[in-house]
């Protein structure tokens, strides 16, 4: 190839480019090869109307592909050039080049190219789905290994580099390539692969949980400049298991068969899984995870460390997959011995899990069963410190983007929702049912679901849950009791108690000494009011999600103070149920429907219900007596001991749990409702007002930690359905439920959905998303 | 008046029916059936998103012929003016029957704390009393916290009632924490304003409190501290009851032969719940909820819900139970006051029996005024004699006429404001 002069010979005060290109004519006509086209697509960027000249004149001329003379077209490939042309080409670029560009830009242009080519590995590595870990490893060691200057390159080609390694590492979903790919760097890649563990020739990834984590923590990392309340967001320490050491588990120990239990009915499951788990547990981790898992304890010491799950079908299915897979808490104490074993346990149960009841009926509901088992694994940190015998973050949670429980009319869903419990995350998470975490609405952080002493008192965290160190375990303990001994010792104490004194609440306790010997409640109060944590929310939640262009959820923990927040876990938000759940469907028979609403809707979905409580707010405006007002709620809380649990909801008048004046609304308590699948208040015009409604508030937190689903419905409003007459002209079962109820029958109807239509039963659907819902028999 | 449950019809109603009995001229009657003055205004208040909302809010006078008024205010979007005006009227009668110098009063602000930011509901306590300042104070109308308004709310009122006025009014509004105007034994004061009272009847039956039998209904402030002063004299608490949050249900924890009231505390949370599985251990029988009315006791108590002696339950008293002492606000309905009535039970009255609690926000009031705060010896001391004279008042009219103690305790708190009306020659 002879790009420019061919005599050999270099005149004098020759321009270095020309130097350089004739050296590598003779020496690496490859690369000359490769400058070429990259001058050829400069020139053609700068748009030089020479190179699109020679470009005309020596292409083959576009004809039309319809004529009758035609050879090819659009639906035919284009015919192969001619390579002279091709030579003939990248001869002329560079006289181009001379012509328009001066020799420093040439020579600048032809340096940089050169550069590239020592990274040129990278590329070619990163563009292979099936790179090997191990070759990986070497070629980002190798990257990171050059000198700064080095590493420089255009952003099309750092771009392309990052796209292939999300696809090799990460994900090929490319909703997500393209929310992460502006945020993400090499060297970020390196970092996690140099934490990961696997078979050297595997080519596994680090499964969904780990791929949301990571592109939250890079979407958050270029905020960090513009959002000072982000400037101290950390991700715990991290290792990964890819994804495929569990097929290397598997086969290693020639567990093969074990698979299809998949395929069994899911009693055998339940009967074979125990064994199964036992099976795993003592069978032999392939010594390439073993040896990483070494090196993962050297590098966490003797900090306690939680094993999660980071499934593969989690992100590529949308799945959500929430608390199906196992995370294990590992004390990591004693000997490294035993702290190898116990860790290989935790890693072996999770990989029984992929085979557990649960996870597979998930999976064959969804119609993902055949979908391969690989599961990458994160080893993460637990973020917390030790006080005393114990291990534990001052305090952690969950929050979502979207607020599915709003207790005021003042709040949005797209306020989001936080829930906060002092101590490890695990119990915000789950719902105990019987211990309440704090809820706060980044929003509207003001605004308090608890507000009286009563509320404040018993809607507080009694319990919290702890590494025990000294026992190895996790733990529950009374929140009161750790507070009596730790006192200042907990991190963040201040900002997370009120004082209790004589039936009296002290929200802001101030910096008090001796907390120990007061009597504290868990209210947070100071950290909802006098903290940056409740814009630390608001700020993250909106980021992502609109840089995700979905709602989330993300679990987090605070380290030493205030100002140290540790995300745990992204993802897209799902509580415990698949955004699909909440899609109303399409024609629905008008006949089948019973209620529309179309306000202050709270996601969720209500199946099989068998039931309907009706609590007629005409009828309920008659009773003359107290008396009689209570014996309403009174025969509500016996219909609610003997109706099947959560399969009948109940409709009432106004407020729900009325205390005072309870003309405007049955008095109940919470234990006369719990076994409710849904509480519905009716607002109806009266003598041309709208009543107020509770929004449930009178039992708000027991709501949400039972699950219960709480709807609010106009029946005036235009565009709504609201059939009393499938409520109030069918047959009332009131007093088959509930004897000797005979005068309470025009008030309470109890109405069999199944005598309304035959074979059916009630769905509600709740869709907070499009403030949609509706009741229909199906 | 529409059909339908109305708080202050039922209230009047009341009133007329002890009026008929007292044979009050009809001029007495028209005064004492309304209330004397009743506020209606508004408050604007700046919310945190820029807006403004107007809130309604409610001061209700029932009746100052006796002292200044007394009453809570409540924040709650459930209160009507008919609910307002029914309790500032009862409020009259409760002071009345425990003849301290003081006259009904409620008020309420129609909103929802629930739905507020603390500056908005600092906004709406600051905007309260500019509308009634110059009508409430230490020498007119005292409010205290009620149903979702807190001492804090308190705090905030009587900080612009002082701006306004210019000057220290602590006694503008009591049910402040101790440290701030409050008064020491105000924890103690229901519970033991309502055994001074069992105390006394018990004397008028000739019983001895030492040795006496007790059986309550609930295990919160009130009882425990009922059980803590029955205990000093002599007494013996035979069970309490109480809600189990877990089994969403009620229990009653007995053991015949006394409970052991520290140890029970010390397995007692916030919420008068003990720990089931302690108090088993510890020997304690766990019943049903509703166990407690059965109990062969001399004396019972409920002390925390209202209804709880009923039609249904009334029956099942035990032959040898001699007081019913209402420690709660309620707890005893129509029907089953004629039984208790027939069976010869004596009956202490709840706005009677747990006068406790207003009679020490009364002393809170005196203290504040003379801005000199007595130990709380004195203060339980004082509680005593007023409990004890407030008592007698009633049970030697009881007696003396042969009446149900509740009827008595109505005619005498009527009688004594519609007096008092007279003396000032207003009717």
């Amino acid at each position: 190839m002879t790009p420019h002069n061919s005599d050999n010979t270099v005149p004098e005060n020759k321009p270095e480019w020309k130097i350089i290109l004739r050296l590598l004519n003779e020496t690496d006509p490859e690369l000359l090869s490769r400058l070429s086209r990259k001058m050829l697509n400069y020139l053609f960027r700068k748009k030089v109307v020479k190179i699109s000249e020679i470009m005309e004149k020596l292409l083959p001329k576009q004809v039309d592909a319809s004529g009758p003379n035609s050879n090819y077209g659009e639906n035919q490939p284009a015919p192969r050039m001619d390579y002279k042309i091709l030579e003939e080409i990248t001869t002329q670029v560079f006289r181009v080049a001379e012509e328009v560009l001066s020799p420093e830009e040439i020579t600048l242009a032809l340096h940089r190219w050169i550069r590239h080519e020592k990274i040129r590995f990278l590329s070619t590595t990163a563009g292979r789905r099936d790179v090997p870990l191990g070759q990986l490893r070497e070629a980002l060691d190798k990257y990171e290994m050059l000198p700064k200057q080095s590493k420089k390159m255009e952003a099309r080609d750092r771009e392309n580099i990052t796209v292939g390694l999300t696809r090799r590492v990460l994900t090929d979903d490319l909703n997500y390539i393209n929310t992460i790919r502006k945020h993400v760097s090499i060297s970020d890649f390196a970092n996690i692969i140099n934490h990961t563990i696997g078979p050297y020739n595997g080519n596994g990834k680090v499964g969904g949980k780990a791929a949301g984590l990571f592109r939250a923590e890079m979407i958050l990392n270029t905020y960090k400049k513009s959002h000072t309340v982000l400037r101290n967001l950390k991700v715990p320490k991290t290792w990964f298991i890819a994804s495929d050491a569990v097929l290397e588990f598997i086969s290693h120990n020639a567990l093969e068969e074990m698979m299809a239990i998949k395929y069994a009915r899911q009693d055998e499951i339940r009967q074979e899984y125990h064994l199964l788990e036992q099976v795993f547990k003592h069978s032999i981790m392939p010594y390439s995870v073993l040896a990483g898992l070494e090196h993962a304890l050297d590098y966490f010491e003797t900090t306690p460390i939680i094993v999660r799950s980071s499934s593969l079908l989690e992100d590529s299915t949308g799945a959500a997959f929430a608390g199906k897979y196992k995370s294990l808490f590992v004390a990591n104490q004693g000997t490294r011995q035993q702290r190898l074993d116990a860790l290989v346990d935790a890693v072996l149960e999770i990989y029984a899990s992929i085979f557990g009841p649960d996870p597979i009926e998930y999976r064959r509901e969804r119609g993902l069963l055949d979908f391969n088992e690989e599961m990458g694994i994160l080893i993460q940190e637990v973020v917390g410190s030790k006080i005393g015998k114990y291990y534990f973050p001052p305090f952690a949670g969950v929050a979502f983007s979207r607020n599915d429980y709003r207790w005021s009319p003042r709040i949005k869903a797209e306020d989001g929702i936080v829930r906060i419990v002092a101590g490890l995350g695990t119990r915000a998470v789950d719902r105990t049912g019987q211990d309440f975490p704090v809820l706060m609405s980044p929003g509207q952080p003001k605004l308090r679901i608890n507000v009286t002493t009563e509320e404040l008192i018993r809607y507080s965290q009694k319990e919290m849950d702890v590494v025990n160190l000294e026992k190895g375990c996790l733990e529950t303990v009374s929140t009161e009791k750790i507070i009596r001994e730790y006192g200042a010792g907990i991190p963040c104490l201040p900002y997370m108690v009120s004082l209790y004194d004589e039936g009296h609440i002290q929200l802001s306790p101030g910096s008090m000494l001796n907390i120990q010997q007061k009597d504290t409640i868990l209210t947070f109060h100071n950290l909802l009011e006098r903290s940056p944590v409740p814009l630390f929310f608001k700020t993250v939640l909106s980021i992502l999600e609109d840089e995700m262009g979905l709602p989330v959820d993300i679990e987090f923990a605070y380290g030493r103070d205030i100002h140290t927040p540790y995300l745990l876990q992204c993802r897209p938000q799902s509580v415990g149920r698949d955004r699909a759940d909440i899609t109303i469907p399409s024609g629905i028979d008008t006949d089948r429907i019973v209620f529309t609403a179309n306000k202050y809707i709270m996601s969720g979905a209500c199946h099989n219900i068998e039931y309907m409580v009706y609590v007629s707010g005409t009828e309920y405006d008659t009773i003359e007596s107290r008396e009689k007002l209570l014996e309403v709620g009174q025969i509500v809380g016996k219909l609610n001991n003997t109706l099947p649990q959560k399969k009948f909801i109940l409709i009432g008048p106004g407020r729900w749990g009325s205390k005072g004046d309870i003309k405007l609304g049955v008095h109940v308590g919470y234990s006369d409702i719990n076994n409710t699948a849904m509480l519905i208040e009716v607002a109806k015009m009266k003598k041309g007002q709208l009543p107020d409604l509770s929004f449930g508030t009178h039992f708000f937190q027991d709501l949400v930690e039972a699950d219960i689903k709480y709807l609010p419905l106009y029946p005036d409003d235009k565009d709504v359905i609201f059939r009393e007459d499938l409520l109030t002209k069918q047959k009332n079962l009131l007093t088959s439920f509930v004897h000797g109820t005979e005068e309470f029958a025009r008030i309470i109807k109890v109405i069999r959905v199944s005598d309304i239509a035959a074979d059916t039963s009630l769905s509600v659907i709740l869709n907070g998303e499009t403030d949609q819902a509706v009741a229909y028999m199906n | 008046m529409s059909k339908g449950f109305d708080a202050f019809k039922m209230a009047q109603d009341q009133f007329d029916q002890i009026a008929e009995t007292l044979d009050l001229e009809a001029g007495v009657r028209a005064f004492l059936r309304e209330p004397m003055r009743e506020y209606h205004f508004t408050i604007p208040v700046h919310m945190d998103d820029g807006s403004v909302q107007v809130f309604r809010g409610f001061r209700v006078q029932h009746s100052d012929v006796r002292g200044p008024c007394k009453g809570g205010i409540r924040f709650h979007p459930d209160e009507t003016i008919s609910t307002v005006k029914a309790l500032a009227t009862w409020m009259t009668w409760k002071c009345a029957v425990v003849d301290i110098p003081l006259g009904g009063g409620r008020g309420v602000v129609i909103c929802n704390p629930h739905e507020l930011s603390m500056r908005e509901q600092e906004q709406i306590c600051r905007g309260w009393i500019p509308n009634v300042w110059r009508n409430i104070g230490p020498v007119h109308d005292i409010p205290a916290p009620v149903v979702l308004t807190t001492p804090q709310h308190m705090l905030w009122m009587m900080d612009e009632y002082e701006t306004l006025k210019g000057g220290k009014y602590p006694g503008v509004i009591t049910g402040k924490p101790v440290g701030s105007g409050g008064s020491l034994g105000r924890t103690e004061a229901t519970g033991y304003g309502a055994i001074y009272a069992v105390r006394e009847a018990l004397k008028r039956l000739g019983i001895d409190i030492k040795g006496a039998t007790m059986a309550c209904q609930g295990f919160g402030n009130v009882t425990q501290y009922a059980a803590d002063l029955f205990i000093q004299y002599g007494g013996k608490v035979l069970c309490v009851s109480c809600w189990d949050q877990k089994d969403m249900k009620a229990y009653t924890y007995r053991k015949m032969d006394g409970i052991d009231l520290d140890f029970v505390m010390s397995i007692t949370d916030r919420f008068g719940t003990l720990d089931a599985g302690k108090a088993i251990e510890a020997g304690y029988e766990q019943l049903p909820g509703d166990a407690w009315i059965e109990t062969e006791a001399d004396v019972l108590l409920p002390g925390a819900l209202e209804n709880q002696i009923n039609a249904d339950t009334v029956g099942k008293i035990h032959p040898r139970v001699k007081v019913v002492a209402e420690g709660a606000n309620g707890p005893t309905t129509p029907e089953a006051d004629v039984v208790l009535k027939e069976r010869g039970i004596f009956n202490i009255p709840d706005f009677l029996c747990n006068a406790g609690g207003v009679t020490c926000s009364y002393f809170e009031q005196v203290q504040n005024n003379m801005n000199y705060y007595w130990e709380k010896e004195e203060v339980l001391s004082k509680l005593d004699t007023k409990m004890t004279t407030a008592f007698h008042a009633v049970a030697d009219l009881a007696e003396s006429q042969s009446l149900y103690m509740r009827d008595a305790a109505y005619m005498i708190a009527i009688d004594r404001v519609a007096n008092a009306a007279r003396l000032r020659g207003l009717v």
